[in-house]
């Protein structure tokens, strides 16, 4: 076949924008995600209760306003504890904080994650989908159509913008281009009277929650080689 | 030759009114001194007006004169005295040094001090002083006290011009009774008063708007903006937005819309910090946000100085931003202030953290086979609160480790609905889930804070 070279002058070629990414602030966690969480696609974080989704949504949220970025976070069920987000290094006024009276219609969160979206400017919008711990609300996050996740995709593509979707079960079907699973492994205690911690649940009063040890696994990304990883929150 | 009228009232904006009818040239002497340049055959004629124009708003005292200063100071010690002209430094010669305080704010005690111990005691001794001795001991501003002295103006006039007002209105030939014909015609009124503010160089502090209903009353809105603009689609979209939440209950025959001018907003952009969105596209988001969701429930947490748990408060969201250097030493002076129970417990958990990292190098568990690997870290555990807290009967036999109880109370002597004394623990419950439960001992209720995760 013989293409005529004066065919190719109406195609402009556009080349692909590099993609950037914004640290996770777990490195390990980065070196899964070949950098970090993607610019300008939708990122689902999803578990369990107690799997630490929070705690890595609250990291994520830390590196972008230590960067001097504005982030959003869309909060279905005011269920976002401030004094925990500056620990985790929030800068609280870089943070706007999105919050419903009792609870937020998940069509109203995803009207206002479109409309932060499309505004731009923003370094992270994270909305905040859990309801595992509302009995009523279970199920509502599975009705919502892949018309509207898509459209949201298409909000951020070609942005700076991360969407971070925050759920029990992943939701966004192939909008989203990275899914990140976490279930917890185990819960750490501590006592004080005792110089090790406690490593089996043998002790049935501690003196101290240390944290929570959870397993993160790469559902979708860049390269979903399966591997997973123990994350210390 | 001008003359002028000088006027001290005890209704200086009535009085300005009036005077304003009467000359086109008046200057301001604060706090209550006016002065109307006349031609000399109009100065008895403009004066006669004027007191008849504001005899009943209170006294006035007057003085007429060639020169400004003159005026002023025949105003000041007898009232109604008219100065023939070339007479000033004659009329000034017997007056006090120290009613050149009452007149201008460059005589200062120190100067009069200095007039007093040279036994300078009048006007006119002060006048005769030699100019250069004068000069080389007190400096210009002895000169100009030595020109006020002999009669003589020290300043150019500066006449008093009325500031512009901003302000358009519209009559409707028939009712409004919907938000998109009003936003056409807002269009077109805030398009005409930008070009009007960009002309003057000045923009929007705030708009009101009235707007006469067909029930023969008046809506008002103020609609004050977080920094003065002048862009029409930018303050078209805020006025719609904020007439969406709060419509009028009626339908409408008249429009006014008035802006308060100020400076505008001059930013400078920095090189090294990421690029921030513009503070109109904010607000314009942060206007369509409120309208979908609440003003209420949009903003920025703050934490409150005080150990009641969760207490915060959501202040609206500032639309420029600080810089990050500025945030980052503001964080770090705010973390020195943290609660000591999580200061007690970030030592602990750091100690262990540092012993159990030095175990792990020691027994390292790399698995490359399965491709896993255990690293230690630790971003800091978050909570997800209820709001408000929910009544729970957790039994004993559903828990599976507990931590506490650690006791806090509070506020008690405030007498407000504020206290509270509780015993909290974190208690591992059969499911995994993690939660922070709390014995009230006001309620003698066991609740349920939040969950770990």
């Amino acid at each position: 076949m013989v293409v005529c070279a004066s065919s190719l002058k109406g195609a402009a070629l556009r080349k692909r924008a590099h993609t950037e990414f914004l640290p996770t602030g777990i490195q390990p966690l980065d070196l899964l995600l070949s950098g970090g969480i993607p610019r300008g696609q939708m990122t689902e974080i999803v578990g369990s209760l107690s799997s630490g989704k929070t705690s890595l949504l609250l990291s994520i949220l830390a590196q972008a306003t230590t960067r001097g970025e504005l982030v959003a976070y869309i909060d279905s069920f005011a269920s976002l504890d401030p004094a925990f987000a500056r620990k985790a290094g929030v800068d609280l006024q870089r943070l706007l904080w999105i919050r419903g009276e009792t609870s937020l219609l998940p069509e109203k969160a995803l009207k206002a994650a479109d409309i932060l979206a499309r505004a731009g400017g923003f370094g992270v919008v994270a909305l905040d989908l859990e309801t595992q711990a509302r009995k009523a609300n279970r199920g509502v996050v599975r009705k919502i159509s892949f018309h509207c996740w898509f459209r949201l995709k298409r909000a951020v593509e070609g942005t700076a913008t991360i969407l971070l979707v925050l759920g029990n079960e992943a939701a966004a079907g192939s909008a989203a281009s990275v899914v990140i699973s976490l279930r917890r492994r185990k819960a750490q205690w501590c006592s004080t009277t005792q110089n090790s911690p406690i490593r089996h649940a043998c002790l049935r009063h501690a003196c101290l929650l240390c944290g929570i040890c959870s397993e993160v696994e790469l559902l979708r990304g860049k390269n979903p080689n399966h591997a997973t990883l123990y994350c210390h929150f | 030759m001008p003359r002028f009228i000088a006027i001290f009232s005890s209704n200086p904006f009535h009085t300005l009114a009036v005077a304003q009818i009467l000359s086109p040239r008046i200057g301001i002497c604060p706090p209550d001194g006016l002065l109307l340049e006349v031609a000399a055959r109009y100065e008895r004629q403009t004066l006669k007006r004027l007191l008849q124009e504001t005899e009943t708003t209170g006294q006035l005292k007057t003085g007429i004169a060639s020169t400004r200063i003159a005026a002023l100071f025949a105003a000041k010690t007898r009232s109604g005295t008219v100065v023939p002209p070339g007479k000033e430094r004659d009329f000034l010669a017997s007056l006090p040094v120290s009613l050149l305080s009452l007149i201008t704010q460059e005589a200062d005690r120190k100067l009069l001090l200095t007039f007093f111990q040279w036994g300078v005691r009048t006007l006119g001794e002060l006048a005769a002083l030699p100019e250069g001795e004068l000069a080389a001991r007190l400096g210009q501003a002895g000169l100009r006290l030595q020109k006020m002295a002999r009669g003589e103006d020290t300043e150019l006039f500066q006449s008093y011009v009325e500031g512009p007002h901003f302000e358009e209105s519209q009559e409707l030939e028939w009712t409004l009774d919907s938000l998109e014909p009003l936003t056409f015609i807002l269009g077109g009124i805030l398009e005409r008063l930008c070009a009007r503010l960009q002309s003057y160089g000045l923009a929007a502090d705030s708009l009101q708007l009235v707007l006469r209903l067909d029930n023969h009353t008046s809506y008002k809105r103020t609609l004050r903006l977080a920094f003065p603009m002048r862009d029409p689609k930018v303050l078209l979209s805020l006025l719609r937005l904020d007439l969406q939440s709060h419509p009028p209950n009626s339908a409408i025959v008249g429009v006014l819309l008035q802006a308060i001018p100020a400076p505008p907003r001059v930013i400078q952009h920095s090189l090294l910090e990421p690029p921030v969105p513009s503070p109109e596209k904010l607000s314009r988001t942060l206007g369509r946000l409120s309208v979908l969701l609440g003003e209420n429930n949009i903003g920025s947490p703050i934490l409150l100085d005080t150990h009641r748990p969760d207490a915060i408060a959501v202040e609206p969201w500032p639309l420029e931003q600080k810089s990050q250097r500025a945030s980052r030493v503001e964080q770090k002076s705010n973390r020195a202030k943290e609660p000591t129970r999580f200061a007690r417990r970030t030592k602990e958990q750091k100690n262990r953290r540092a012993e159990e990292q030095r175990e792990d190098i020691r027994n390292s568990a790399f698995d490359i086979r399965r491709s896993t690997f255990d690293i230690r870290h630790s971003p800091r555990l978050s909570l997800r609160r209820f709001r408000p807290p929910k009544a729970t009967s957790i039994r004993s036999d559903q828990i599976v480790v507990c931590a506490g109880p650690w006791r806090s109370s509070g506020d008690w002597w405030t007498g407000t609905s504020h206290k509270w004394s509780r015993d909290e623990w974190d208690v591992e419950v059969l499911d995994g889930s993690i939660c922070r439960i709390y014995w009230d001992h006001r309620k003698k209720t066991w609740f349920l804070e939040g969950i770990y995760d």
